[in-house]
């Protein structure tokens, strides 16, 4: 792997020439590259699964925005005036402006408790409520008015009815999306931390190492931006190895559960795409994992450099 | 060119190692830093070569008031300073040539330049065979040599040795005090820090003596005096 890593990232000053400071992988150098790689790919999937819960989010409240459902209890569907009322109330609905209203059908209803209670049941086997799906399809500032009418034609054909504006699920599920997100994040920025002062470490555990040869440099007339440069650059060198093996890993890793998911038949849990800013984000994250490495070396050489006349 | 006045120079809180040294160097000038172990000498090159500031007093290096300026300001005077060490500090990992291109890739001159600069110096000291090889591999004469390229590749005004033929047998080692002689004669400012008397006397350059951290200046003509 390293050999691999080796031709893919030659270590090199620019123009062919060796860095000043031999800071390379066989110095211990491959350590850092793989922590990086470890901490890349604890980052990317932190980020992910905030990318993750929050498209989920948007597409259960996209699918619930402006939308209520009319619900009518088993029993009191049994009754013989319900079905005429219903349909009174459905004649009504659609003489209403900004208005659709459906009743749902056995079946779509069936589909919607298939997960939880498996394709064996027979519609008979339930007591089934009735459900009507309605939907607000004109301009948003008037939904407030659709839905004082939605109430008005339910209390005068169907009063027993209950008007589920899934507000209650809603808030739930944000509840939820927005503290996994708070912990992903949270995760994201803890890793970040560990992986800045795992390379401050590193960089000072080098300039230990090398007290000899900064010492030439300086003597010589290197500024320490020179001197701060070779470090640099050979720790951007070794977190981009160290942050491409940690993206590979992570593709790798979406990969598997992409076609673990796939392969289910029934799941709870919805199907999850991500879309081209969310790759893009995916894909400048080892980038700027690298730069963050590349800065912090920066600074520390810069920093304990001071020291010096 | 070089002036202390009242130089002191003390590590920590311990006590002061140099004290009240003053002289005043020419451009153009020879000198041997002479003294017996522990007498200051190393710590003198390292007030001359800007590695350390003085505790007290007032030094001028090429012109220079060093107690004046800031540690920004020391980075292009250090570039007119040669250092050439008794254990030679090369870099191991890097060729003989790169090793003396390293002075001036520091001070960001051209490729170009510093290619045709390195090649013909290395040619000059007699290891224009040897530029593609490292360190590790050369005698303790040749690794001298490339210490000598390295510190006087820019053309410095002011060249230091600390011990440079501690290493070496007395052979290489006069050869050597030659090959500086000869980068006094084209104009630099050199001072050569030894024990070595016999060169001392050979050679016949003044002395800057140092005794128990106090400095005196010797003329050439009767450098054994304080050794009797």
């Amino acid at each position: 792997m390293n050999d691999f890593l080796q031709k893919l990232f030659p270590n090199k000053n620019g123009k062919d020439r060796p860095y000043d400071l031999p800071l390379h992988r066989g110095n211990g150098g491959w350590l850092l590259s793989w922590i990086i790689a470890l901490m890349t790919y604890m980052i990317i999937v932190s980020v992910a699964l905030f990318m993750i819960v929050n498209n989920i989010s948007d597409q259960w409240t996209s699918g619930l925005d402006g939308r209520l459902t009319i619900e009518i209890n088993h029993d009191i569907a049994q009754r013989k005036d319900t079905q005429s009322n219903i349909d009174e109330f459905l004649q009504s609905a659609e003489n209403t402006d900004g208005i659709t209203a459906q009743r749902l059908s056995d079946t779509d209803i069936f589909s919607l408790i298939e997960p939880w209670f498996g394709g064996a049941l027979a519609a008979d086997d339930l007591p089934l409520p009735i459900l009507i799906d309605v939907e607000f399809i004109g301009p948003t500032n008037q939904q407030q008015q659709a839905m004082a009418d939605i109430q008005a034609l339910v209390d005068t054909h169907i009063p027993e009815a209950r008007i589920d504006t899934h507000q209650q699920w809603l808030n739930s599920i944000l509840a939820i999306s927005k503290t996994l997100q708070l912990i992903a994040l949270t995760l994201a920025m803890i890793i970040l931390f560990t992986a800045i002062a795992a390379i401050l470490g590193a960089t000072k555990t080098h300039l230990a190492l090398h007290e000899d040869k900064v010492d030439i440099l300086h003597m010589i007339g290197a500024n320490d931006s020179y001197i701060a440069k070779q470090f640099q650059k050979q720790t951007f060198h070794l977190a981009a190895e160290g942050s491409f093996l940690g993206f590979v890993f992570v593709v790798i890793t979406f990969w598997s559960l992409k076609s673990g998911f796939q392969s289910m038949e029934q799941s709870f849990i919805p199907q999850f795409e991500f879309g081209l800013l969310n790759w893009i984000i995916i894909a400048l994250l080892p980038y700027f994992i690298a730069l963050v490495a590349m800065f912090t070396s920066r600074l520390t050489v810069m920093r304990s450099l001071k020291s010096l006349v | 060119m070089i002036r202390f006045e009242n130089v002191a120079l003390r590590y920590g809180t311990g006590p002061e190692i140099l004290s009240d040294i003053s002289f005043d160097l020419h451009p153009g000038s020879f000198y041997f830093l002479t003294g017996k172990s522990g007498a200051g000498k190393t710590s003198l090159m390292r007030l001359l070569y800007l590695r350390k500031r003085p505790t007290r007093g007032l030094m001028t290096i090429l012109g220079e008031p060093i107690h004046e300026l800031k540690r920004k300001e020391l980075i292009p005077l250090r570039r007119d300073i040669g250092m050439v060490f008794q254990d030679f500090r090369l870099l191991d990992h890097l060729s003989i040539f790169d090793n003396v291109a390293l002075p001036m890739r520091v001070a960001g001159r051209p490729d170009q330049e510093t290619q045709n600069d390195v090649e013909e110096l290395l040619n000059w000291v007699g290891l224009g065979d040897h530029m593609h090889s490292k360190p590790p591999l050369l005698s303790g004469g040749q690794k001298q040599r490339v210490a000598v390229a390295r510190a006087v590749i820019t053309r410095p005004k002011l060249l230091l040795a600390d011990e440079p033929t501690g290493n070496l047998d007395d052979q290489i080692g006069t050869r050597l005090l030659h090959l500086f002689d000869e980068l006094n004669r084209l104009g630099t400012t050199v001072i050569v820090a030894t024990h070595n008397m016999g060169l001392v006397s050979r050679f016949g350059h003044p002395q800057l003596h140092l005794s128990n951290g106090q400095l005196t200046v010797i003329p050439s003509d009767k450098p054994e005096s304080l050794y009797a």
